[in-house]
Order: structure tokens, then C-alpha cells, then sequence
């Protein structure tokens, strides 16, 4: 695998420019959405068929090896792109393959299952989704209950996963299962065709608008190569996948973009940037941005030269979980009493789209609490007792 | 030295208690409950004649009334009761034969009456009262579309007045918010008022303006004392029962910091409602104890909020869990209560009375 070249701050800035050029023509405003919330089956379609086109663009999988349907570009690249992407809020679907499942195959899959599932995932002709959460296993992954047995020819699977994004959209699970007792040797990752006979989804509605599922396995039944990488592997794979993959996810590009909405609205409104308390806060969220993208740019840089994190565990995944309620809640206090208002109201201000930031911000805990990020950071950065 | 709840502050958190159980979205999430039977349960109950004037032998006094309020914040009830004992405090502060005779009606319950206070808090200009005409837009007017009488809050050149405005000379129009609440705005397109209708004017109506607005701030606050007990309960709950690695999430101290700080908040509500409420049951201003009390509670409808969420993780986030409706109900209270001049207020406020002696600046060592 020959390296990629690491591109100079000239050429990111012309990559920057190419991304923003193709959003300007491909994205209509009102076309732009979470799509981890709004998830109706017209914007889901638009979402599919948008991410395709920077799947033909090459940009899914732009650091994977090119023999894997990948760019072999830097991370330094696919991080501006990703920048550029949450900044426009534009709707890419399949993040679960992208990162979780691409990074799991990178980590472990074989020659084979390289050569065949990136390629399908980096065109977008597969939909993942994600079932590592079951119902007492929130936090505590390790302590998942989800069995997989060996029978023949084939793995069959029964359990429970708790919180599904985009399940009934999604083409195949990504499933951690226990083969064995234990965390470390006793999890194995498999993927699991949702079309399978024992598959069964549960839909419910999340404060923010979208839905997630509870996804019953029961006596599913998927073929020896639904294995990915090594038995007993799994967990080693998850947290290559999360926590060493050099890529951060830029929250803080979204959050820049409104942020400028907001101080464009403060100076259209007289008076409004003098009031009491009006500056330091958005000193403040101001300053939630900063840290994020100063932080991204270190780890993405430490991610690229090889270098050892300063504390492993990462403090800019403390923060980012942490930010978000926090800016929502700040945002809307210099908003004043109408970011309740929902889009639609009369006096809503920007669109009414502070009323859905809001409820969309206790959504932090997906991936991981803040809590748990900050023991991670304490046990494995700072060394702390667990 | 004491820091207690009114006389009959618990009996009628008793029966409010039982009252607004079955009338709350806790239980019922469709709230099939029409408001005009909340209207007319309030009146059987007389509640809408709960808190009166100082001195006047109606009402149970603030300290005692807030019971009603606690009960209906814990049940997160949508009761009509805070719009309309508003308005009736607010007429029942104003020397006239006429605003008497409305606050008998809201006490009644033969007129459904809101109060549209002086507020600029929503970027409106102030409604102006010229030559016989009142002209302009108020927001976030709770329950307008059912209200058969405006009170409404205006100025005259720069006197504020009090108007009494037919709900039909005004267009309501609603505002769909996060809470869901019945808020609306009104706008009034040079409405007639005869001089009759002009309730108060100058210090009288300013007076009457500020002193309803701090008493129905404080039964605001005590409402949100009310669901932040209710929340508290629900997140300790949680807190023991939802076990990962081996044993309650409780156990973590960062799980009990977030449950520490929502008790924290909620009792600090609770003590600076209780204070308020005597002062102004006293016959005080509480000037400085309502600007106390609304800055903690403001804080407190989000800080209870913001931790609820982080201990329930992904099940808060949910429509099955109930933590979204303490949510929706909070971020009203939160705006509502939270005045930009509060600290202004505080600031100025300091002096013996409040425990911080300021000394004078010749007596300041730099
Ligand atoms: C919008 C959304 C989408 C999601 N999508 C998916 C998905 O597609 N696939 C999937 O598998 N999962 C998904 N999840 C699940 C997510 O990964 C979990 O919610 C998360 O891991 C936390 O688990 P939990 O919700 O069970 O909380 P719990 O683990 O029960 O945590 C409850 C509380 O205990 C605290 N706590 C737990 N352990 C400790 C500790 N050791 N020290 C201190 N505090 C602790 C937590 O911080 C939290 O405050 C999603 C969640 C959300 C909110």
C-alpha cells in the first residue's frame, strides 16, 4: 500500500473549493438536512441519490487504497471534506458503512472481503446499519449478550439490538455478536443481510424527529464468510474503528455555519449585541468551535505522521460530546424567547430551525456518553484506576 | 427563623395533586381533557379566587396558594389557571370600580379573561394607546383565542396603561412553539377604546403592571420547582435501577453529580419562591427577592433538564421515555422567567437587608 501524498495548505485550499463548488450546484438549501433526524422516505430518497453523486465523485472512501474502491488521499483531504459537508448540513447517508464498517474491514476484513464490501460501500450500493447497542448494553458494549453460533456452513444469530439508526432504509447489519465469554476474544463482528428470515424492526420516534429501531435477531442464519475479519476479534475492530481512525467528525463545521447565522441575525437587530451577557456568549460558542477545529486538526495530523496521541482516549471526543447540548442551550439564549417557536411560526427566527437544533442535541449520547468519554479519557489517558 | 411554605400550602397540594393526575401528559400523552372543562373544574374548585390582594380576606396567600402551582408543575398539567389568575391579579391591583368588577368576573369564571403584559422580551415594540385608538402586536399572549377580555399593557406618549380590549376587536393568531403551549400573538389595528376601558394609566397601571407580574412570576417558578421534583425523582430512579458494568449507573459519581445538581437547583427554586412569597404576601415589593428567585428558576428549567438527559443516555432521548416532556415544558419557563435586567436588579439591590453590607466608597480600600 503505497502512502498518500500529504497535500500542502495550497492544495487543501483548492480541494476545499472544489467540495464547496459541487454543494453549490448540487445542493439546494432547503434540500440540506440531518439526516440522522428527518428520515421521511422523500428526503431519505434525495439523501440516497445525492450521496451517490460524491460516491461517483470518488469521495466516499477517499483514504482507502484505490484496489479497495477507494482515493488513496490524506486524511488532511477527507477531513476538509467532511468539514465541507457538515458545514452545508448536506444529507449523506451511510456513515455506518463509510466509517464503522469500512474501518472494521480496513482493521481486520480479509483480501477478500476487502476487494468485495468497500467497493460496494464507496459506490454506495450498500446500506449499513449499525447494531452494536443491545438493551443492557449501553455503555457497557463488552457485557453484550447477542450470540453467534457456528452450525456447518454457517453462523446463526439470535439477540436483541437496541437503537438502530436507519434500520428499515439500510440494506445489512452490522452486528457484534458474542462467540465466547469475555470482551477482548469473546466478540466477533458479522454482517447480516436485514432482508434475512429472523430479522424483525421496531420502529420509535426520538425527540429529534427521526427514528431508531430495536432490531430482534432470531435464529438468523448467515453464511461462514458473514464473519468479518478473525472470530474473537470484534472488539479489537470497534475500537480501531472509533477511537484510532484519524478522522473526526466535524460537528464543529455545522455548528461554525450557525453560529455565523446567528451573528448575522444579532447585527440585523439593533441593540441586540450590547445586551446584557449577548458578546460573552457568543464569545463563547465562538470559542466551542475554535477548540473543536484546533483539536480535530491535531488529531488528524498526529493520525497522518503516526504520532501518539497526547492522551489516549481523546479530549476532543470528551468535548464534542460535551459541546453539544451546550451550544444548542447557548444559542438559544442569545436567540432570546423565539428559538422555541417551530419552523413554520410566524415569528419563528432563522427558519425555526434553533426549535429542532435543540431537541436534536440530546442526541449526544449516541456512540458514547460524555460521561464515558471523560472515564475513557481518565483510565486510559490520564492512567487513573478503572 | 423559618423558610417555610404558606399555612395551607400542603392541603391544597393535595388536592391538586389528585386534580391535575388525571389531566396530565404524563398519563394521558393525547390530553384529551378540553379546556373548558379545565375552566370549569378551576371555578368548582374556586381556585381562580385562590390568591387576592394584600390584606383583602380572599385568597390564601401566595405562600399557601403556590401548593396549586407545585402540583401543577409536577404533573406538567396545562391548565389555564396561571393565565387567568394573572389577569385577576392584575385587576384586583387597580383602584376602580371597573377592574373590580372583572376580577369578580374572572373569579366567577364568567369571563375568560388574559392579561398582555408590557413585554419586549419577544422584539416587540411596545402597543401604543393615541387619540382613542390602541395600535400594535404583543407575543406569546397565553390562551388569547379563548379569552373573551383583554387586559392589555400599553403606552400612552410614556405613560403605561392598562386597556380593557374585547377579544374580538383583536386578530389571534397562534404560535406553535417546542412546548406545545397555547401561546398566541395579537395584534390590534387601531382598536377603538373608550375612556371607560382605560383601567389605569401612569404609576398606578406600573405599579399594577409590575407587582401581578412578580406574584405570577412566583407561581411560575413554583411550578417549576413542582416538575423538578417530579424529574429528580424519575432520574434517581433511573439512576438505581439501570444497571451496566455490573451494577446501578447510580453508583458512578459521575451519574450522582448530575443527580446532585438537579436537587441542587431545584431546592434552591424552592427556597428563593418560599422567601419571595412571604415578602409580597407581607406586602413587600420583593423586588429584589422576585429577581432572585426568577434568575435561579430560569436556570433551573434548563440545568434539570440538560443533567435528566445525560443520566437517561439514549433512552431520554426517546418519545417512549418521559424526560422530553419536562423538555418542552421547560424551555417556556426558562425565557419566560429570565428578565436581561435581573442582575442589573440584584447588583443595585445589595444592602444590609440582603446579608451583603456594601460600604460605602470613601469607607473602600483600593
Ligand atoms: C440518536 C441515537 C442514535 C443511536 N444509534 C445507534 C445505532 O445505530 N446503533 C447502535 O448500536 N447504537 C446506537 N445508539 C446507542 C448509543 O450508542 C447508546 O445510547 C450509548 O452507547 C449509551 O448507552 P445507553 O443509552 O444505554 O446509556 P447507559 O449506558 O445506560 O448510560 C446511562 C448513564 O450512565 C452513565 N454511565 C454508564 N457507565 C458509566 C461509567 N462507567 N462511568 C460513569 N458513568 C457511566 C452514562 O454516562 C449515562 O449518564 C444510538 C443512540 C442515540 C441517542
Amino acid at each position: 500500500m503505497t502512502q498518500p501524498k500529504q497535500p500542502d495548505a495550497e492544495m487543501l485550499s483548492a480541494w476545499r473549493q472544489e467540495v464547496r463548488d459541487f454543494l453549490e450546484a448540487e445542493l439546494p438549501p432547503d434540500r440540506a438536512f440531518n439526516t440522522e433526524f428527518d428520515d421521511g422516505p422523500e428526503q431519505w430518497a434525495y439523501a440516497v441519490e445525492f450521496s451517490r453523486k460524491c460516491a461517483a465523485r470518488g469521495w466516499i472512501g477517499l483514504t482507502w487504497p484505490v484496489e479497495y474502491g477507494g482515493g488513496g488521499r490524506s486524511a488532511a483531504e477527507n477531513q476538509v471534506l467532511l468539514e465541507e459537508l457538515y458545514a452545508a448540513d448536506a444529507p449523506m447517508v451511510n456513515s455506518v458503512g463509510w466509517f464503522l464498517a469500512a474501518g472494521t474491514l480496513l482493521a481486520g476484513g480479509s483480501e477478500e472481503q476487502k476487494r468485495e464490501l468497500l467497493p460496494r460501500i464507496a459506490r454506495m450500493e450498500t446500506i449499513w446499519a449499525e447494531g452494536l447497542t443491545e438493551p443492557e448494553a449501553g455503555s457497557d458494549l463488552g457485557s453484550l449478550r447477542t450470540r453467534a453460533v457456528r452450525e456447518g456452513d454457517e453462523w446463526v444469530i439470535t439477540g436483541q439490538k437496541a437503537y438502530t439508526s436507519w434500520g428499515p432504509m439500510s440494506d445489512v447489519l452490522y452486528v457484534a455478536a458474542r462467540t465466547a465469554e469475555g470482551t477482548r476474544g469473546g466478540i466477533s463482528i458479522f454482517v447480516v443481510d436485514l432482508s434475512s428470515p429472523g430479522v424483525t424492526l421496531h420502529p420509535m420516534r426520538n425527540f429529534g424527529g427521526g427514528v431508531q429501531s430495536s432490531t430482534y435477531l432470531d435464529a438468523v442464519r448467515v453464511p461462514a464468510e458473514a464473519l468479518i475479519g478473525e472470530v474473537g476479534r470484534g472488539w479489537d475492530y470497534i475500537m480501531r474503528a472509533f477511537y484510532a481512525s484519524g478522522t473526526v467528525e466535524p460537528i464543529y463545521a455545522s455548528q461554525a455555519r450557525r453560529l455565523a447565522e446567528l451573528v448575522s441575525y444579532c447585527r440585523s437587530v439593533p441593540g441586540r449585541l450590547e445586551a446584557p451577557g449577548i458578546e460573552a456568549d457568543l464569545a463563547e460558542l465562538a470559542a466551542m468551535v475554535h477548540a473543536q477545529r484546533l483539536l480535530a486538526r491535531e488529531v488528524v495530523g498526529d493520525g497522518m505522521a503516526g504520532r501518539r496521541p497526547t492522551y489516549d482516549g481523546g479530549i476532543q471526543q470528551v468535548l464534542a460530546k460535551e459541546y453539544e447540548p451546550l451550544f444548542a442551550q447557548i444559542y438559544d439564549r442569545v436567540l432570546g424567547p423565539r428559538s422555541q417557536l417551530t419552523a413554520g411560526a410566524p415569528d419563528a427566527l432563522l427558519g425555526g430551525r434553533p426549535e429542532a437544533w435543540y431537541r436534536q442535541s440530546f442526541a449526544n449520547h449516541a456512540g458514547g456518553t460524555p460521561q464515558v468519554k471523560r472515564m475513557v479519557l481518565a483510565t486510559r489517558g490520564l492512567g487513573l484506576p478503572r | 427563623m423559618e423558610l417555610t411554605w404558606g399555612e395551607d400550602f400542603e392541603a391544597l397540594a393535595q388536592v391538586a395533586r389528585s386534580v391535575f393526575a388525571k389531566d396530565s401528559p404524563l398519563v394521558d400523552r393525547e390530553g384529551a381533557v378540553d379546556e373548558r372543562d379545565r375552566h370549569r373544574q378551576l371555578v368548582e374548585l374556586g381556585w381562580l379566587q385562590l390568591h387576592g390582594a394584600p390584606g383583602s380576606s380572599d385568597g390564601a396567600g401566595l405562600a399557601s396558594a403556590a401548593g396549586v402551582f407545585v402540583e401543577m408543575g409536577r404533573a406538567l398539567a396545562p391548565s389555564p389557571l396561571p393565565a387567568l389568575a394573572r389577569a385577576r391579579d392584575l385587576a384586583l391591583r387597580i383602584d376602580s370600580p371597573a377592574a373590580a368588577d372583572l376580577a369578580e368576573r374572572i373569579g366567577d369564571g364568567e369571563e375568560w379573561i388574559v392579561a398582555v403584559p408590557l413585554d419586549e422580551r419577544w422584539g416587540e415594540a411596545p402597543m401604543r394607546l393615541e387619540s382613542g385608538r390602541l395600535e400594535g402586536r404583543a407575543m406569546a399572549v397565553p390562551h388569547a383565542a379563548r379569552a373573551d377580555v383583554l387586559l392589555v399593557g400599553a403606552l400612552e406618549g410614556d405613560r403605561p396603561v392598562v386597556v380593557r380590549v374585547d377579544a374580538g376587536d383583536v386578530e389571534v393568531e397562534l404560535m406553535p412553539n417546542l412546548g406545545e403551549r397555547p401561546l398566541f400573538a395579537i395584534r390590534c389595528d387601531r382598536v377603538e377604546v373608550r375612556p371607560e376601558d382605560v383601567l389605569a394609566r401612569g404609576e398606578a397601571a406600573a405599579r399594577a403592571w409590575a407587582v401581578s407580574g412578580r406574584r405570577a412570576d412566583v407561581m411560575l417558578a413554583a411550578q417549576v420547582y413542582g416538575a423538578g421534583l417530579r424529574l429528580l425523582d424519575a432520574t434517581v430512579t433511573f439512576a438505581g435501577q439501570r444497571h451496566q458494568f455490573g451494577g446501578p449507573i447510580g453508583r458512578f459519581q459521575a451519574v450522582q453529580y448530575l443527580c446532585t445538581d438537579i436537587a441542587i437547583d431545584v431546592h434552591l427554586t424552592s427556597a428563593y419562591a418560599r422567601e419571595a412569597a412571604r415578602v409580597l404576601d407581607a406586602g413587600g415589593d420583593a423586588e429584589l427577592e422576585v429577581a432572585l428567585l426568577r434568575r435561579q428558576a430560569s436556570r433551573t428549567a434548563q440545568s434539570m433538564v440538560h443533567a435528566a438527559h445525560e443520566v437517561h443516555a439514549g433512552l431520554g432521548f426517546m418519545l417512549e421515555s418521559d424526560v422530553h416532556l419536562f423538555t418542552k415544558a421547560a424551555k417556556y419557563w426558562q425565557f419566560e422567567l429570565h428578565h436581561p435586567t435581573d442582575e442589573h436588579t440584584i447588583v443595585t439591590c445589595l444592602g444590609a437587608e440582603t446579608g451583603v453590607e456594601v460600604p460605602r466608597e470613601s469607607e473602600v480600600a483600593l
